[in-house]
């Protein structure tokens, strides 16, 4: 077979429109802000220098880093039941529950984040009801609107990857546990849990990488009042204050921790099968 | 007198670190039914997969009819091979399957319709035509496998552990089937397995291979009777292995001192004094009589014993150092404590040339 | 203390269920919202005033709605044409040749999935402003939005048909070859027959990707200037109190749109396997 003309279009198309746009976003990162907020072509380590400054980057930094843990801990708690009740039903069954939980992923994101905007409303029925219990919880513009969005969703990435290490797990090594006088909290916490590892990691990694460069959900639900690194990078190429050599240095940042994530990781979410 | 069909000269292959065929050099005679035995991971199917041209050797030459075949990619080599997974394409219809070299070939339609029939027709296949290979049985699949080779009248058919996956009595059954269609066709079959019983059967030579290197050539009595390694004596059947060193030779005759033991070995290869030697004794060809102490019988104690219905096997102790396996078909009432006779034709003890594994 | 424990595992049992009973609801609680307002008579979204089909009517004769979802629908099918052509054949290159720096072009051909979409988007922005526009000058944000989407879409592809692809029994195509198939043939009578299915899923998951993308189509078009896709319309409404209802309507739509596609999609997948 002729293997370089299976090569050619996909491998240029890649350097092309990928390699080459990662490349530029490198170089602007080091050169200098034009008065008009694009670009004056130089050589400069301001804008990295900039990132690190305290007062500047710890809101949006702390924000989004508790915001990811935050989401990526609350779909760990909320997803690991589900998973494992999926698992142990019978095949039918099973296909049908997975099936339903991916459903909504499939549906439009910005559809979804506008339904929560519905229900989130302050004069909707769920905060009526809760004000009616007495508690008064604003949704939309503040941090909790902005985790329920995010938990909604990236939670089939985290249901995912576990059910598929707990799917192939050996249920009769729970019996034999049980057998062996464990209590069902016991086998789970020694037997259960540490052979679904794997599944725990990879479906963590899925659900904080992508959480730590959102931009939508905190913008729509957050209403401009959650800064995370995705709002601020928007704001910085499409704001009205633009910096692009500011914000392709926090591009680059953000790359750079989500590579950092997947190197430690990558043995595990390979070894949940759930990627590639 | 016989015509070469394939010829390897000095083939070596290797696979990153590891030599998986050294230096092997082979000629198969056209017609024949010849057999590569040995065990997994002894570079059988590595040697198949060289004639069929799906991998290259890094050094030596392959000749297929008496041309030069190294270098010639796969679809112009006049071999096919029958797959161990049989490979049969799923989206096609049995049909398709077999007439798949045919239209390759580009052959008339009603040329194609026809040998396909009767390809069909050679494996008893008739009428199952339209099905697809997951509607068959593991025995069909490998049956239209055989005529999706044989329907493009290739000069070697390749066949490899081709019937690996089916229980023993369809494989059997198989066993048979083959050995009608080679004689039918009359083309060179080379088959490749690790089952002795089947290679003994239905080769008319076979090869032993073992860690990439071939450790004999021969027909069926000749490899089981005279191997000519330690390898091919425990792996073609089963042999007690006596180590011993030669204490004197008359002509053809030699003794050998095995621990405290002393037996008559009839050689058909030199021997010398002093030599180390190795015999083979087949269990089966090891009579049990009343312990006598007269003229050279060796006795033993009945150690253990192994009853399996249409033989049993013993374990006899017959010095400190050596016991052997004794399979006898004969009901004798002797029981485990006995103390036994034991005997066997001369020719059985077989002095083992070679040092080699 | 026995009855205690047992009390424990009881607990952990239902409560494994009752987890699992409110993530789905979770899950579904905002989709039902979002259908049900959509049947709403009041003049606001957000408000409930009766059960109408007015919002539907709206929706069918509002022309910008139109002419975004002929943008998504265009945009789609072009990039998802594109991608599963390239993605199709940098799966066979990478599976079936070898190439130098063939580990390299591996990662490259992977790390559109794994960086966060942000960072490609704001790559891309700036290789259209910084490349793009200065060589061909004006350039359509349509091309813009194309070339983005067919850039993230082609890595799904050749995972996708790669996975297939590893799977697939090599002998079935030495097997061809040893019947006296050229290359050529064992491609085309052999390896596309049976990988059509993998391309058909690759190529829907490119069309729903296309379709929901946000990040770089919003980018591409800096900001959605003019250019919309229906995602980027959405995106556009100012959300509050006042947004108009049929909004709601076009967002139920848009998720029964995607239903339909996974509906294809299994009904797909039920017969490659079937044919198998």
């Amino acid at each position: 077979m002729n293997g370089r003309l299976l090569w050619w279009p996909g491998l240029l198309w890649l350097l092309l429109f990928f390699a080459i746009p990662v490349t530029i976003i490198a170089l602007i990162s080091l050169a200098h802000r034009a008065p008009d907020g694009v670009i004056r072509w130089g050589f400069t380590l301001e804008n990295y220098l900039r990132l690190v400054e305290p007062l500047y980057w710890a809101g949006p930094f702390v924000n989004s880093l508790l915001l990811a843990v935050l989401t990526t801990g609350l779909c760990l708690v909320l997803g690991y039941p589900v998973a494992y009740s999926l698992a142990r039903q019978p095949r039918a069954v099973k296909n049908l529950l997975l099936f339903l939980v991916i459903l909504p992923f499939f549906t439009n994101f910005l559809v979804r984040i506008y339904a929560w905007f519905i229900v989130l409303r302050p004069e909707g029925w769920l905060s009526e009801a809760l004000r009616a219990l007495g508690v008064d919880l604003v949704f939309l513009g503040s941090p909790v609107g902005v985790l329920i969005g995010l938990v909604y969703g990236y939670l089939p990435f985290m249901i995912l990857p576990l059910y598929a290490s707990l799917e192939r797990l050996d249920f009769s090594l729970v019996e034999a546990a049980h057998d062996l006088g464990a209590t069902r909290w016991q086998s789970f916490w020694r037997v259960i849990f540490p052979l679904s590892r794997s599944g725990v990691i990879a479906g963590s990694v899925l659900v904080f990488i992508p959480v730590l460069g959102e931009f939508i959900t905190p913008k729509l639900l957050g209403g401009g009042k959650v800064p995370m690194f995705g709002v601020l990078i928007e704001e910085k190429f499409l704001g009205r204050v633009p910096d692009w050599p500011l914000g392709a240095a926090m591009a680059l940042a953000l790359m750079g921790l989500v590579s950092l994530v997947l190197i430690r990781s990558f043995r595990y979410i390979k070894e949940s099968r759930w990627v590639g | 007198m016989d015509e070469v069909s394939i010829e390897l000269r000095e083939i070596s292959k290797r696979f990153g670190q590891t030599l998986v065929v050294d230096r092997l050099t082979l000629q198969i005679y056209k017609g024949e039914f010849f057999s590569l035995l040995g065990p997994s991971g002894c570079g059988k199917t590595t040697t198949l997969r060289i004639i069929a041209g799906f991998e290259r050797p890094d050094s030596g030459e392959l000749f297929i009819n008496g041309s030069r075949a190294t270098h010639i990619p796969p679809q112009e080599r006049d071999v096919n091979l029958v797959f161990q997974s049989y490979a049969l394409f799923p989206h096609l219809t049995v049909e398709q399957n077999v007439a798949f070299g045919l239209e390759i070939q580009k052959l008339p339609r009603a040329q194609i319709r026809e040998r396909v029939g009767k390809a069909l027709e050679l494996v008893r296949l008739s009428g199952l035509g339209a099905r697809f290979p997951h509607q068959l049985s593991g025995g069909q699949q490998q049956r239209v496998a055989l005529a999706r080779a044989l329907v493009t009248e290739p000069s070697v058919l390749l066949l490899d552990e081709p019937l690996g996956a089916l229980d023993l009595k369809l494989r059997q059954e198989m066993q048979l089937e083959l050995k009608r269609l080679q004689r039918e066709l009359k083309i060179t079959f080379l088959y490749v397995t690790h089952d002795q019983e089947e290679a003994l059967q239905m080769s008319d030579r076979l090869a032993v291979m073992h860690q990439g290197r071939v450790l004999q050539v021969g027909t069926p009595p000749e490899i089981y009777e005279r191997p000519a390694t330690r390898f091919v004596a425990d792996f073609i059947g089963e042999s007690n292995l006596l180590e011993g060193h030669v204490v004197r030779t008359v002509g053809q005759r030699a003794l050998v001192q095995i621990g405290s033991l002393q037996a008559n070995v009839l050689s058909d290869i030199p021997l010398q004094p002093h030599q180390r030697v190795t015999l083979a004794l087949r269990p089966e060809r090891i009579h049990l009589c009343p312990p006598t102490e007269s003229n050279g019988i060796w006795t033993g104690l009945v150690e253990a014993l192994f009853y399996s219905g249409k033989e049993t096997r013993y374990r006899v102790r017959v010095s400190p150092e050596v016991t052997l396996t004794v399979i006898s078909s004969a009901v004798n009432g002797i029981s485990v404590g006995e103390r036994v006779g034991l005997t066997w034709d001369l020719q059985s003890l077989r002095p083992i040339p070679e040092r080699l594994p | 203390m026995g009855r205690l424990r047992r009390g424990l595992d009881a607990l952990i049992g239902s409560m494994l269920v009752l987890d699992t009973v409110l993530v789905y609801i979770f899950l579904y609680l905002p989709i039902g919202v979002l259908i049900l307002y959509s049947f709403s008579a009041s003049r606001y979204a957000l408000v409930w005033g009766g059960f109408s089909l007015e919002a539907y009517r709206r929706l069918f004769t509002d022309r910008d709605v139109a002419l975004a979802l002929l943008n998504s629908v265009i945009v789609a099918s072009a990039s998802t044409a594109l991608a599963t052509l390239l993605g199709t054949m940098l799966a066979l290159a990478l599976e079936r040749t070898r190439i130098r720096f063939q580990q390299g072009i591996e990662v490259l051909a992977y790390l559109p999935i794994v960086i966060p979409e942000i960072v490609m988007a704001v790559g891309l922005l700036l290789f259209f402003a910084q490349v793009l526009r200065p060589v061909f000058g004006a350039v359509s944000p349509m091309l813009t939005v194309l070339i983005g989407h067919v850039t993230f879409s082609v890595s799904y592809v050749m995972v996708v048909v790669r996975a297939r692809l590893r799977d697939l029994d090599r002998s079935l195509e030495e097997a061809a070859l040893d019947l006296g198939a050229t290359p050529w043939q064992v491609l085309r009578k052999v390896t596309l027959p049976l990988l059509t299915p993998a391309i058909m899923s690759g190529a829907l998951l490119a069309f729903t990707l296309s379709l929901d993308d946000f990040y770089v189509t919003y980018f591409s078009t800096t900001g959605g200037s003019g250019f919309k896709t229906l995602p980027l319309y959405l995106y556009a409404l100012q959300w509050r109190a006042a947004v108009p209802p049929h909004v709601n309507a076009l967002a139920s739509l848009m998720l029964l749109a995607s239903l339909a596609l996974i509906a294809l999609a299994l009904l797909m997948q039920r017969k490659a396997q079937l044919s198998r």
